[in-house]
C-alpha cells in the first residue's frame, strides 16, 4: 500500500518527493559505493513507508535506480529511465517513480535550453493519469546547474525558468485548472530572479489563490535557522548543506512548486501544506553534517489531499 | 518629455532587433530547405504550416486569431505543395528567439542563430525525418 489511506474516516491522500541523492551526478556511474546505495535504499523505504507515490530522484544512474527496485520498497514502484542526453556532455540525471497501482505514464518530455550551439537541461516533463480516473497530474522535475558552473548571477538561470515558466503556460492554456508540480534542485534560492520572476513562484498562498497563473512555493519556509522551541524540529535552515559555505551553510536549492488548480482543490487534488516540508530522518543528518560523506541534500516531501 | 522620447527610441530599437532577428530565423529556415531541396534533386523543400486544432474554443477563436493554432515544421513536395509531412512543432518568440522545436520526447528552445542551425541539423540527421524524405520523395517521383 502507498497511498495514504490510514483510516476509513481520513481523507486519503498522496504524498509526492523529491531527493538529490548525490549517488550519480550528470547519471554517470561510479562515484557510489555499495554501501552509498544501501543508505540511500533506506531513505526510499521511508519515503514510500510515509506515503510518498510520487517520487523524483536526481542525480541518479541506472545501475541506481536498478539498486533501489531490487533492494527497497521502491521495488513496487515503476521508474523511469535516467540518463538520456541533453548535450554533448550533459545527461538528464532525473528520473520519475511512481505507484502504477496509483498513475499510468502518459508523456514523457526532455527540455532543454540551446545557447550558442550548447545545450543545458531545463526540466523533464511528466503527465501522469490517475488509475481510477479524473485529471492529470503534471510534474516537472528540474537539476540546474551549480552555482560553481554557473554564477548565481547568470542571466542564463532567469532564461531557464522562463522556458520553464512557458512550459507551464502552455499546460495552462490547455486547461487553467491543471494540476502541476514543479519539483526540483535549482541551485538558486526561493527568493532568486529566477524563481520569483522567471517562474512568478509566490511565497503568498492567499495570493496565489486568487491570482491563477502564480505557482506557490511553501518551501519559503525552510530559510530560518530559529528554533521555536526543542522539540521543533522542521529542517527550516534550509535542505542543502555546504561545507565550504561562506556565510550560510545552508541552503534551500529543493523547492516545491504548485499550480492554482492545486491550491484551489477544484478538479481532484488539493496541496497540504503542513506536510509538505523537508524530510528529516536523523541517521541522514549525521550523514549530511559529515565532510566524508556524499550526502548533502535532505529529501522534500508534500502531500496532496483528494479534494 | 526626455522620458518619453527615450521610451519611444527604446520601443523603436526593439522593434528593429526583433525585425533582425526574425529575418534571421527565416534566412536559416530557407537555407535548411535550400540544402533539402539539393540533396533530393530539386524534389522537397521544408517551411513552416499553420494548422487549426478543431477542439479549440470558437470564441476564443474569434477574440484571438492565433487559438488553437499551431506551428509545424514540414517537409512538402515542391511540385504539389499541398502534399506535406510535419516533422516537429514550431513555436517563435514575437521577438524572434526563442524558438521551441519539439519532437516526440524532446522540446528544446534555441536562444540564437548558432543553436537554431545545430537543432536543425539533428532533426535533418533523425530517422524520423528520413522516413518522411524517403516517403514524400518516393511519392513525388511516382
Amino acid at each position: 500500500m502507498t497511498a495514504v489511506d490510514e483510516d476509513a474516516d481520513e481523507i486519503p491522500a498522496i504524498g509526492v518527493a523529491w531527493w538529490n541523492t548525490a549517488l550519480s551526478p550528470n547519471a554517470g556511474s561510479g562515484r557510489a559505493a555499495k554501501t552509498d546505495r544501501t543508505r540511500a535504499s533506506a531513505v526510499m523505504d521511508e519515503l514510500v513507508d510515509s506515503g510518498c507515490g510520487v517520487i523524483g530522484l536526481c542525480e541518479v544512474s541506472k545501475v541506481d535506480i536498478d539498486y533501489f527496485l531490487a533492494n527497497s520498497l521502491l521495488g513496487s514502484f515503476a521508474c523511469t529511465d535516467p540518463g538520456s542526453a541533453a548535450g554533448p556532455r550533459s545527461n538528464f540525471d532525473t528520473c520519475l517513480a511512481y505507484d502504477p497501482g496509483i498513475f499510468t505514464l502518459v508523456e514523457e518530455v526532455d527540455l532543454t535550453s540551446s545557447f550558442g550551439g550548447s545545450r543545458f537541461r531545463v526540466a523533464q516533463r511528466f503527465e501522469l493519469q490517475p488509475v481510477e480516473g479524473g485529471k492529470s497530474l503534471h510534474v516537472l522535475l528540474s537539476h540546474w546547474p551549480s552555482r560553481l558552473h554557473m554564477g548565481a548571477n547568470d542571466s542564463r538561470r532567469v532564461l531557464y525558468a522562463g522556458q520553464l515558466r512557458e512550459t507551464v503556460n502552455a499546460l495552462l492554456t490547455d486547461d487553467p485548472a491543471a494540476q502541476i508540480i514543479l519539483m526540483g534542485d535549482y541551485n538558486d534560492e526561493p527568493f532568486s530572479e529566477s524563481m520569483c520572476v522567471g517562474l512568478r513562484a509566490s511565497r503568498d498562498r492567499a495570493r496565489s489563490e486568487s491570482k491563477a497563473d502564480l505557482l506557490y512555493n511553501p518551501f519559503w519556509r525552510h530559510l530560518s535557522s530559529y528554533r521555536r522551541d526543542p522539540a521543533h524540529s522542521c529542517a527550516d535552515e534550509g535542505t542543502y548543506y555546504y561545507h565550504s559555505g561562506d556565510t550560510t551553510r545552508w541552503h534551500t536549492f529543493d523547492q516545491m512548486m504548485f499550480s492554482h488548480g492545486l491550491l484551489t482543490g477544484s478538479d481532484g487534488l488539493v496541496l497540504d501544506e503542513e506536510s509538505t516540508r523537508a524530510h528529516v530522518a536523523p541517521w541522514l543528518e549525521k550523514l549530511l553534517l559529515d565532510r566524508n560523506s556524499l550526502f548533502d541534500h535532505r529529501p522534500i516531501v508534500g502531500r496532496l489531499l483528494r479534494a | 518629455m526626455k522620458e518619453f522620447e527615450d521610451a519611444f527610441q527604446f520601443g523603436m530599437n526593439a522593434a528593429r532587433a526583433a525585425e533582425f532577428k526574425r529575418r534571421e530565423i527565416s534566412g536559416v529556415l530557407r537555407e535548411f530547405s535550400d540544402s533539402l531541396t539539393l540533396s533530393t534533386n530539386g524534389a522537397l523543400g521544408v517551411d513552416l504550416r499553420t494548422e487549426i486544432n478543431r477542439k479549440s474554443n470558437a470564441l476564443m477563436a474569434l477574440l484571438d486569431p492565433t487559438e488553437g493554432r499551431k506551428q509545424w515544421l514540414a517537409v512538402s513536395i515542391k511540385e504539389e505543395p499541398s502534399k506535406y509531412e510535419t516533422v516537429a512543432e514550431w513555436r517563435q518568440s514575437a521577438e524572434g528567439y526563442p524558438c521551441t522545436v519539439i519532437t516526440a520526447g524532446e522540446e528544446v528552445a534555441c536562444y540564437d542563430k548558432v543553436s537554431l542551425q545545430a537543432e536543425l541539423a539533428r532533426i535533418a540527421a533523425s530517422p524520423q525525418m528520413g522516413a518522411v524524405i524517403m516517403r514524400l520523395w518516393g511519392s513525388s517521383e511516382a
